[in-house]
């Protein structure tokens, strides 16, 4: 590892515990019998929530990016966010509500059918076109959000609310195991391709080349996909279609700490939990003046973010 | 070493390529195969690779299968280098010609290590004025350079090169095969394709040629015959010139 990989690492540890405190500390209503109940039973697992599933979506996208050789590539764009969230809306709506121990594993469940459904259904139909297959998402994204409303209005109109809030992404305040429940996948990935960095760095080259060099290519590409749709569908299923982290998080992490894998893996983890965390912590700043869901904040930051990349990236290829 | 026998292959919907090609490389030998455009030489060095399988016939690598090898031990054994390589463009040229020590990650680790392969590596191919310049800057020819390097570094006793030196300059590609010429004589095997049947005969490599029909023929010993046979199969007049002691040939140009 070079000095400023590693310098880049500390600092994105740095950057999500510093918002980690910012989401748990800022604003706690000071003085009230219930300050401490408020800590425990609402800012922490919040807290827990948005930091694994902002660092879900951040490695999520950084893995989708990586198999199908396209920055543009993250779990929103790609449909698997929309197949997620219809899975999960028709879960909840069938369980009558995701936050109890045994719907919430259930609502995963189905989000990650209807996730891995989508982008499998869309890599087959797109026949390795990357442009089809990322015009496929969008179409896919939007149908799946008419469709999950649909559903609503069908099923229990007095969900129509909370299928809103979920469709532009939101942190819940779930029980404190929830969160611990996304804990196992969100690790495991981190684990698994931060000890497979290099194995990851080949899939850049040609499959020939990188099956010459000894890497099992469609194996490895196949279990990214997996394990990142696996990634989405469990953020999903706690919050919903959050913009953003899965796009921006991942060109960030390129941009401070390189290219290898080994690198970005962690640091993509350790930047969208930051993203997230922070995007929260705003939200509850702002909470006196307005109630808006998180999903609200990572677009108003994400889009600018993405457009000076994409303008960037643009002058460069000139 | 390495053995083809009776290889034949179709695309599923571009028609029979290879009929029945028998070949064998063994260690301290540089095998060149030339042919047509077409003709179905890249088909066969990716299936003597191990990446394409046969419609039919075996290929074989040390008396096993090619295909049966687990691939990181057979990464160890056999480096094969395509005729475009695809290089990251962000990535520097250090880091590129590094990655040819993945399938050395793994037990047992390799004889030589790192550090004088890379050295060795970027002697050979002069690497080093661009060493730390990013895979997007460069020229046709300096990527080839890179990706060979890679397989360099790789080190495996058998090298599999497509057109090594179709975007070499001659100063590069005399150095390229001078290097292989190096290597064989360590005992390394080497196949490759080309289309300078002339530089590859004056490089001592065992000359094939690949003809439409998808057949392998090998260059008979006769002047005569040589030149009936490059005509036949290349479908132009050459005149044969004789240089230290090998004979070249050369199209007839009005």
């Amino acid at each position: 590892m070079t000095a400023r990989e590693g310098r880049v690492l500390i600092l994105s540890a740095f950057a999500a515990l510093a918002a980690l405190g910012a989401a748990l500390f800022l604003n706690l209503p000071r003085g009230l019998v219930s300050e401490s109940g408020i800590f425990w039973g609402v800012r922490v697992p919040e807290a827990l929530t948005a930091a694994l599933v902002g660092g879900s979506l951040g490695l999520a996208g950084l893995l989708f990016q990586l198999v199908l050789r396209n920055g543009l590539a993250d779990p929103y764009v790609l449909g698997v966010a929309g197949g997620s969230t219809f899975g999960a809306v028709l879960a909840t709506l069938a369980l009558g509500g995701a936050a109890t121990a045994f719907g919430l594993p259930m609502t995963a469940l189905a989000a990650f059918a209807g996730g891995l459904v989508t982008l499998f259904g869309l890599l087959r139909i797109s026949s390795g076109k990357v442009t089809a297959l990322l015009l496929g998402g969008v179409v896919a994204n939007t149908a799946f959000a008419a469709g999950a409303r649909v559903l609503t209005a069908w099923l229990s109109p007095s969900q129509l609310a909370w299928v809103t809030a979920f469709l532009v992404g939101f942190i819940p305040t779930p029980p404190l195991w929830a969160p611990l429940l996304l804990a196992p996948p969100a690790l495991y990935t981190l684990a698994r391709f931060a000890a497979r960095g290099r194995g990851l760095d080949l899939l850049l080259l040609s499959d020939d080349e990188a099956s010459s060099l000894g890497l099992a290519v469609g194996r490895m590409r196949t279990e990214a996909l997996v394990l990142a749709t696996l990634l989405s569908a469990s953020a999903v299923a706690l919050c919903g279609m959050i913009g953003f982290v899965g796009l921006v998080v991942p060109h960030v992490a390129r941009l401070a700490a390189g290219r290898r894998h080994r690198v970005l893996v962690p640091a993509s983890f350790l930047l969208g939990a930051a993203f997230l965390l922070a995007a929260h912590a705003l939200g509850k700043v702002l909470s006196g003046t307005w109630f808006l869901p998180v999903g609200v904040y990572t677009s108003l930051v994400g889009a600018p973010v993405f457009l000076v990349l994409l303008v960037r990236t643009q002058r460069r290829a000139w | 070493m390495v053995r083809l026998e009776d290889l034949r292959f179709a695309y599923p919907r571009g028609g029979e390529v290879l009929r029945g090609c028998t070949l064998g490389v063994r260690p301290g030998e540089v095998v060149a195969l030339a042919g047509p455009n077409g003709s179905g030489k890249t088909t066969l060095l990716k299936i003597a690779a191990g990446l394409l399988r046969p419609t039919s016939g075996r290929a074989e690598l040390d008396g096993k299968l090619v295909a049966a090898w687990d691939r990181v031990v057979r990464a160890k054994r056999l480096a094969y280098v395509p005729q475009k390589p695809m290089l990251p463009e962000d990535w520097p040229v250090s880091e590129l010609v590094a990655m040819g020590d993945f399938p050395h990650q793994e037990a047992p680790p390799a004889p030589r290590p790192l550090a004088q392969r890379l050295h060795e590596a970027r002697e050979a191919l002069e690497l080093e004025a661009i060493w730390d310049r990013p895979a997007g800057t460069l020229s046709g020819g300096e990527a080839q350079r890179v990706a060979l390097a890679r397989a360099f570094v790789q080190d495996a006793p058998v090298l599999m090169l497509d057109e090594p030196a179709s975007h070499l300059d001659l100063r590069h590609q005399m150095a390229l095969y001078c290097a292989l010429a190096a290597l064989a004589r360590r005992g390394r095997a080497v196949l490759l394709s080309t289309h300078d049947i002339n530089l590859s005969r004056l490089s001592e490599q065992r000359l094939l040629i690949l003809d439409r029909g998808g057949v392998l023929r090998a260059l008979p010993a006769e002047e005569e015959a040589q030149g009936r046979l490059l005509e036949d199969v290349f479908g132009v007049r050459f005149i044969a010139r004789d240089l230290s002691g090998v004979t070249c040939w050369f199209p007839k140009v009005k």
